[in-house]
């Protein structure tokens, strides 16, 4: 079972879906939402530059299409943590896009552990399960 | 010729000078002796003095008073081959010589008053009829009782006579020769001085005869050559006759060149000086290098002709030939000097050439011609023949090369005349000198009407590039080539397009002479292409449209039915009664409600884009539909206290489509208020200006104001949004773009953050 899961999303609909089907499987002990890259980041941020009051969240659920900061800024914005997020905090994309060029560019980028179409269905929840391990 | 050495002696002595030989003492004694013995006369006597006489060397006899013969000595016989008894009795002057009579006559008549008479040599008559000199001298013993006669005493001096006549003549010869001869003639002595000389040595040399005589000949030498002079005088001294050339300085220091011809005189084997005879040969030397210069000058012309020309005599064998002509036969001078023409060159005698030669051998007039001989190397040859001398002189070029060329202008000529493009010749200063007919065809102007024109001035109109056409002067200007296309005028004022090529002709100094266009109509082209790049236009429009409706399928479209398909297998999994299923099913309303809200933006920038090319525009005030969408806003701008400055000219009338003019400002206004910074009320400026394309919007506000390096390559996005905590879905600015480029504008942004944006419209040249 998941620790904390970040769900970084602007649509409020799909974060509550979200929630709501990781919840119904008992997936994790806490949740927390974010709007865009910028919100998540200003949660994030102070976790990795030292401050081990809270501890960081063992999975990160990433949209793409937002305002303010995208999920590709956001990416951009870690990636000086790269070192110290890895093994610890799996990041992977969650969007409703179709579209093969951005499966592509996520490969590409080692923060992300994996790319998710929404919405999110059992098979993925499985995927995600047996990464944890 | 050779002059005879004589005695020097001999040539001084007087003409009339006594020949010492005549009557020798020896002589005169053997003569008087008998006579002073005749006085003692004896017995004895008589025989005695007959012997004598009848054997003398000389003739006695004795003439009467009558002057006939009364006495002969018998010596006569021997002498002069009378019979003593034939000569007595008959007169003593009919045997003289006519010549001499009358003076004999006179002797013997004068003899009375003298006693004796030494007479001058005459002839007299021998038996034989021969003339004989005759040397006498008489006696008047006419008182003396024995004799009682003249008594002659005679000589035969034939011989002696004769002699010296020869002498005389040796003499007159020499003189004759040293003082007529037309050269000057003159003798130096063995010091090469000047003993005498003819009068020509005055004329040659202009000094008088005493200012030379006496002088030694360097004075009259050129004294650059008085050591030539010296050794000539030295080896002619030496016994050698010879020539020399020499040149000499008269009296007035004129310089004169003498051809000399010196002999050596010589007495008993003794140089005793140098006779020598001078020629003045200056103008004859002068006249020679006159001609040979002449010559050399002539033959220098012929040879310099750099086209072939020969000379043939009247037996067509040639005479002369120059350089060229040889160059051109490839042969040598010496195969064909002298050698008949047509047995060399037996091809010649078969052409047209040979008619012309006998021609003007006949006629002796000048012909001009031009033959063509088919496959050799020369192939046409212009020839010009005139007689010379006795025979003929040809002149000719190789013409092949003309020809050809001549041949070419024809058919380019042709060519320029006949081609369906238009050609122009201009001259230096790019005014029309010919057009062909193709460019009357093209233009509709006739040759008249466009000579002395400048093409560009008459075929460029009002919408003509005005810098395609400053590029073409610039080009005349620096006389380079160059090609260009052009949009001219018809006479009739019809648009077509002109591809043209121009070149500047210049002459083998460099200078431009001509200009020379080739135009080709290229409108049909210029059509196609613009129609061309229109679809093109369409293409990429309908391509980045189909790229954008692939970005809002996979993103826009695409969220919704994702959420709606993850709720609904979640509602399965929920209890229908709890309240979380309830909310859950209102996410579900939501997102079909998206859906369908998505649905509908798609539809209407569909609808936008195609429209923009195709709904007719009318004329729309901007400040009318400012006012309008102001109108819609009023509420809401007087709620949060916003300020409106409009400064739009109400004449300003723009060819449009109203409904995206006030979409345009709609969008802008809403999201004025929607982004506005809370801590200042609102303030808004709207203005249009005129500029040289279109009339220019401008629209700002003092509102949040953004970060444009974060959001300039995404702020017209299609649901792009950079405020979380104020509502919108990105579609707005998305729209204005869109209904912006529909209207053939382009949109431009200026923002600061927390200052204020400025969107600035470009409305482009399609709404003047």
């Amino acid at each position: 079972m998941y620790k904390k899961i970040f769900i970084i999303d602007d649509d409020e609909v799909s974060s509550f879906l979200t929630e709501a089907t990781l919840a119904e499987e008992a997936f994790a002990q806490a949740y927390e939402c974010y709007h865009n890259g910028k919100e998540a980041l200003e949660a994030l941020l102070p976790l990795l530059q030292g401050q081990p009051a809270a501890p960081l969240p063992d999975l990160i659920l990433l949209d793409l299409n937002m305002p303010v900061i995208s999920g590709w800024g956001f990416l951009e914005a870690l990636a000086p943590y790269a070192a110290q997020l890895q093994g610890r905090c799996l990041i992977y994309i969650l969007t409703s896009s179709v579209d093969e060029e951005e499966v592509k560019r996520a490969n590409e980028n080692e923060l992300v552990a994996g790319f998710l179409h929404k919405p999110l269905i059992e098979d993925s929840i499985l995927r995600l399960k047996q990464a944890r391990r | 010729m050779k002059i005879l050495p004589l005695q020097f002696s001999t040539l001084t002595r007087p003409n009339n000078a006594p020949a010492p030989v005549f009557l020798t003492p020896a002589f005169l004694l053997v003569m008087n002796a008998p006579q002073q013995q005749c006085k003692p006369a004896d017995t004895q006597a008589a025989p005695f003095y007959q012997a004598l006489v009848t054997h003398s060397t000389e003739l006695i006899s004795v003439i009467n008073e009558e002057g006939v013969y009364s006495y002969v000595g018998s010596s006569v016989k021997q002498q002069l081959g009378y019979e003593v008894e034939e000569m007595l009795g008959t007169c003593a002057i009919s045997y003289i010589h006519p010549d001499d009579a009358a003076c004999a006559a006179k002797v013997l008549g004068d003899i009375h008053l003298l006693q004796d008479v030494q007479m001058k040599p005459f002839r007299f008559k021998a038996k034989s009829g021969e003339w004989r000199w005759m040397q006498c001298t008489i006696t008047n013993m006419l008182e003396n009782k024995y004799v009682q006669g003249i008594v002659t005493n005679s000589k035969d001096v034939t011989e002696v006579v004769e002699a010296e006549s020869r002498k005389d003549y040796h003499l007159a010869y020499y003189e004759a020769l040293f003082f007529e001869h037309p050269d000057a003639v003159f003798t130096l002595d063995s010091r090469g001085n000047i003993n005498r000389v003819n009068s020509h040595v005055s004329l040659i040399t202009g000094y008088a005869e005493a200012d030379i005589l006496g002088c030694h000949f360097s004075i009259l030498l050129h004294p650059d050559h008085a050591q030539l002079a010296e050794e000539a005088f030295r080896e002619a001294l030496a016994g050698k006759a010879l020539h020399r050339k020499l040149p000499i300085l008269s009296r007035l220091g004129e310089e004169k060149m003498l051809f000399l011809t010196l002999i050596p005189v010589h007495i008993q084997g003794e140089a005793v000086g140098i006779q020598g005879i001078a020629q003045d040969i200056t103008a004859s030397l002068q006249a020679q290098q006159l001609l040979k210069d002449q010559a050399n000058q002539l033959h220098n012309i012929v040879e310099s002709i750099p086209d072939p020309f020969y000379v043939l005599d009247s037996a067509w064998r040639f005479e002369h030939a120059n350089a060229a002509y040889l160059n051109f036969l490839g042969t040598a001078r010496e195969h064909i000097a002298g050698k008949n023409i047509w047995e060399l060159y037996p091809f010649a005698a078969t052409t047209g050439f040979y008619e012309k030669c006998l021609e003007v051998a006949a006629n002796r007039t000048t012909v001009y011609f031009e033959e063509t001989y088919p496959g050799h190397r020369f192939e046409t040859l212009k020839f010009t023949i005139f007689p010379a001398d006795s025979g003929i002189a040809v002149h000719f070029v190789d013409y092949t090369a003309q020809k050809l060329t001549q041949l070419e202008l024809e058919k380019l000529s042709l060519v320029a005349s006949k081609t369906i493009n238009g050609v122009v010749i201009m001259n230096n200063k790019g005014c029309i000198d010919w057009v062909n007919d193709g460019f009357c065809r093209i233009t509709g102007y006739t040759r008249e009407e466009v000579a002395g024109l400048a093409p560009s001035l008459l075929l460029q109109g009002p919408d003509t590039d005005p810098e395609a056409a400053r590029r073409i002067q610039e080009k005349y200007r620096l006389q380079q080539p160059f090609s260009s296309e052009i949009l001219n005028y018809k006479k009739n004022g019809q648009k077509f397009w002109f591809a043209i090529d121009v070149a500047p002709i210049f002459d083998a100094q460099g200078e431009l002479v001509n200009y020379i266009a080739v135009q080709t109509d290229i409108t049909e082209r210029k059509e196609s292409e613009a129609k061309l790049l229109t679809l093109t236009d369409d293409l990429l429009k309908h391509n980045r449209n189909l790229q954008q409706f692939a970005y809002i399928v996979s993103h826009n479209l695409r969220a919704p039915v994702a959420n709606a398909l993850g709720l609904a297998a979640l509602l399965k999994k929920l209890d229908k009664h709890s309240a979380f299923y309830d909310k859950s099913m209102e996410k579900l309303q939501v997102s079909v409600h998206q859906l369908d809200t998505v649905i509908k933006d798609i539809s209407n920038i569909l609808t936008t884009r195609e429209a923009g090319g195709m709904e007719t525009r009318k004329q729309v005030s901007l400040l009318e539909v400012c006012q309008e969408v102001l109108q819609s806003f009023e509420e809401q701008l007087q709620e949060i206290g916003a300020q409106v400055q409009l400064e739009i000219d109400s004449s300003i009338q723009m060819l449009s489509i109203k409904a995206y003019l006030y979409s345009i400002l709609y969008n802008l206004i809403s999201n004025a208020i929607k982004f506005r910074a809370t801590e200042r009320p609102l303030s808004l400026h709207v203005a249009v200006a005129k500029d040289a394309r279109g009339y220019v919007l401008t629209f700002s506000d003092n509102g949040l104001g953004m970060d444009m390096r974060q959001v300039e390559h995404q702020l017209f996005k299609l649901y792009n949004r950079f405020h979380t905590d104020i509502q919108g879905k990105g579609m707005g600015l998305y729209m204005l773009k869109t209904q912006v480029e529909a209207l053939g504008g382009k949109v431009k942004v200026e923002s600061k953050l927390g200052a204020g944006t400025t969107f600035t419209l470009f409305l482009g040249a399609k709404h003047v």
